[in-house]
């Protein structure tokens, strides 16, 4: 069976992001009153990833390396996004980020209605919003991430890259360059390439589809065309939430909002639990 | 006075009458100031453009197919069952359908809606109080759920988190799968409601009837009553018939408003497009609105819909053009 290789500290996890932070992204998600700009939920769902990533590997001597991250933003400059000590570094164990947050933030976290109370949520990663959208070179920069991975654990869990964009590419056609990461495999299966398209208008967002025959815009389509076939593991467990998937759906949302964002993360994560020795 | 003269001569769209109408409301007379205006003008106003009021109500019929072949998984075998799926489409639709009408005092009866399954029997199909009515007000439905069922999902905390959200849904509708398809049996049903409805409220912004299948009418050919439906009209226009078709298996794609049978798979897709009416200019726009490709020659039909578009075309479809 495919993805399904056990989460070592010889075989870690490794987990890409792509985060367009081009002006639009200055722009908020939908409408209401819990609305802030895509670049700021983004920049919060990562880091409170980071912080979940860095409990589930905490043992009692330490934190364990059983995921490597990077963090790739493509504004302007495209660049690595971590700051301070892990400045500049596209490749970083989860042991390294627990070290290293930039500070920790208190943020309100909504328990229930009217409910909230204080979290310490640490930051890594700032909101930023400025620059075109230079997707491509992204791109091109996690192609040669995940080609060095797979040489280097070519038995382990595949690499996943997660781009998350709000609007097309301006430096070119995403497909190729595209086409050849998913191409990218391990013993346990093909790299798995999701893209999330993240909303402002609150119009209807399509979920994972099986063809790209709804998408309304051609840049939805490239970027349709260059997600993965979910593995099954994932399709099972959409579905036992309550979402209808066709066979051969990929990993693409359109016009996501902050909530299935966040739940595309999780997902992609949450999976590797049972996995990890 | 003056900006009626000016007016005349070209055709005067809605606001421009309420603009007036307010103007004048110290009279009293807002109907009648109507019909001076229309008099004055000496041209019918276009089709498809009454108000929708709780003096001048409209209403939708949802013809649903309830056959044993609904049992069905939706789109092969991966999928939940049509019935199923449809139940949970329709409850949403009606629950979105009473909020639109929700003001601050509460529901307004800008709408009446009949649910008329069709399977083994022909007849209304809304559960609970409501049980057995041919044609409920859009308050009464407000107010009369069957039950409410809890779902919990997961919503974003405000910290990049998920926190799990307990929503009461409300059920109105349940899903049933047995029987033939008595489609001309329920089209019947239907003009029957509809020419009352139409003796009740002559000048209501048209009706819209929706009809959906996920197959062929073992009761013979539709086609006759279907159009004894479409002939049916108020002052504002024809009742428009839609049908949606539910997909039995995902390899073809769902059809959305096409506009000519050539690319119809089938003799079937093709009769439903001949029983779908033409959409009115006002639902073209609303279509566009959602990025679908639409032409004058668009017909209310979908055919091999899957639940996105079921949802999509029913949510097109209810949005007024004019709620007052």
């Amino acid at each position: 069976m495919a993805y399904a290789a056990e989460i070592s500290r010889t075989n870690p996890c490794y987990l890409v992001f792509l985060i367009d932070q081009s002006r639009s992204m200055g722009e908020r998600f939908g409408y209401g009153e819990y609305s802030q700009s895509k670049a700021r939920g983004v920049a919060d769902a990562l880091n409170r990833l980071l912080q979940n990533l860095v409990l589930k590997c905490t043992k009692s001597e330490g934190v364990r390396d059983y995921f490597y991250v990077s963090v790739i933003g493509y504004g302007y400059p495209v660049e690595v996004l971590f700051r301070g000590v892990l400045a500049g570094q596209d490749l970083v164990p989860i042991s390294a980020i627990a070290d290293h947050p930039l500070r920790i933030e208190r943020r309100m976290r909504r328990y229930g209605p009217g409910e909230s109370a204080e979290i310490a949520l640490p930051v890594w990663v700032e909101p930023k919003a400025y620059g075109w959208t230079h997707m491509c070179e992204a791109l091109r920069w996690a192609e040669r991430l995940v080609t060095r991975w797979v040489v280097d654990h070519p038995h382990g869990y595949p690499p996943i890259v997660f781009n998350l964009t709000d609007g097309g590419a301006t430096d070119g056609d995403p497909r190729p360059i595209g086409e050849v990461i998913m191409g990218k495999f391990t013993a346990d299966g093909c790299v798995l390439s999701f893209n999330l398209h993240l909303s402002t208008r609150s119009s209807r967002m399509i979920q994972f589809p099986a063809s790209d025959v709804g998408l309304p815009e051609q840049y939805a389509k490239h970027l349709f065309a260059i997600s993965s076939t979910l593995p099954n593991q994932f399709v099972n467990e959409l579905r036992q939430e309550g979402l209808t998937l066709e066979p051969g759906a990929r990993g693409f949302v359109y016009n996501a909002d902050l909530t299935a964002l966040i739940h595309v993360f999780d997902l992609g994560t949450r999976t590797r639990q049972s996995q990890l020795r | 006075m003056r900006s009626a003269i000016q007016a005349a001569g070209r055709p005067r769209n809605q606001g421009e009458i309420v603009a007036e109408r307010n103007r004048f409301l110290w009279l009293g007379t807002t109907p009648w100031f109507h019909r001076w205006s229309e008099t004055l003008e000496g041209e019918k106003s276009m089709p498809y453009s009454a108000e929708v009021s709780r003096t001048n109500p409209s209403c939708f019929l949802f013809l649903i197919d309830q056959s044993g072949s609904m049992e069905d998984a939706w789109g092969g075998e991966q999928g939940g069952k049509k019935a199923d799926g449809l139940a949970t489409i329709m409850n949403r639709m009606l629950q979105n359908l009473v909020l639109k009408c929700t003001k601050s005092e509460g529901v307004r009866d800008y709408y009446y809606v009949s649910v008329l399954g069709y399977g083994a029997h022909v007849g209304p199909a809304l559960s609970g109080g409501l049980n057995g009515k041919e044609l409920a007000s859009i308050s009464e439905i407000g107010n009369m759920p069957a039950r409410l069922e809890e779902r919990t999902r997961r919503v974003e905390d405000g910290a990049g988190g998920l926190v799990n959200q307990t929503i009461r849904m409300p059920i109105w509708f349940d899903p049933v799968a047995y029987g033939g398809t008595p489609m001309c049996q329920a089209m019947r049903a239907a003009k029957e409601i509809l020419e009352r409805w139409l003796a009740q409220h002559p000048n209501c912004f048209p009706p819209l009837v929706f009809n959906i299948t996920d197959g062929e009418s073992t009761d013979g050919d539709p086609s006759g009553v279907a159009e004894e439906i479409t002939k049916l009209a108020s002052s504002d226009g024809n009742v428009l018939l839609f049908n949606i078709h539910l997909s039995s298996h995902r390899v073809e794609y769902p059809i959305v408003f096409p506009d000519s049978e050539a690319g119809l798979p089938d003799q079937y897709a093709q009769l439903l497009f001949r029983l779908s009416s033409s959409l009115p200019s006002y639902l073209q726009s609303f279509a566009r609105l959602e990025s679908l490709p639409v032409t004058d020659g668009s017909r209310g039909f979908v055919f091999n819909a899957d639940m996105v578009s079921v949802i999509n075309f029913l949510d097109i479809g209810t949005r007024p053009s004019n709620l007052r």
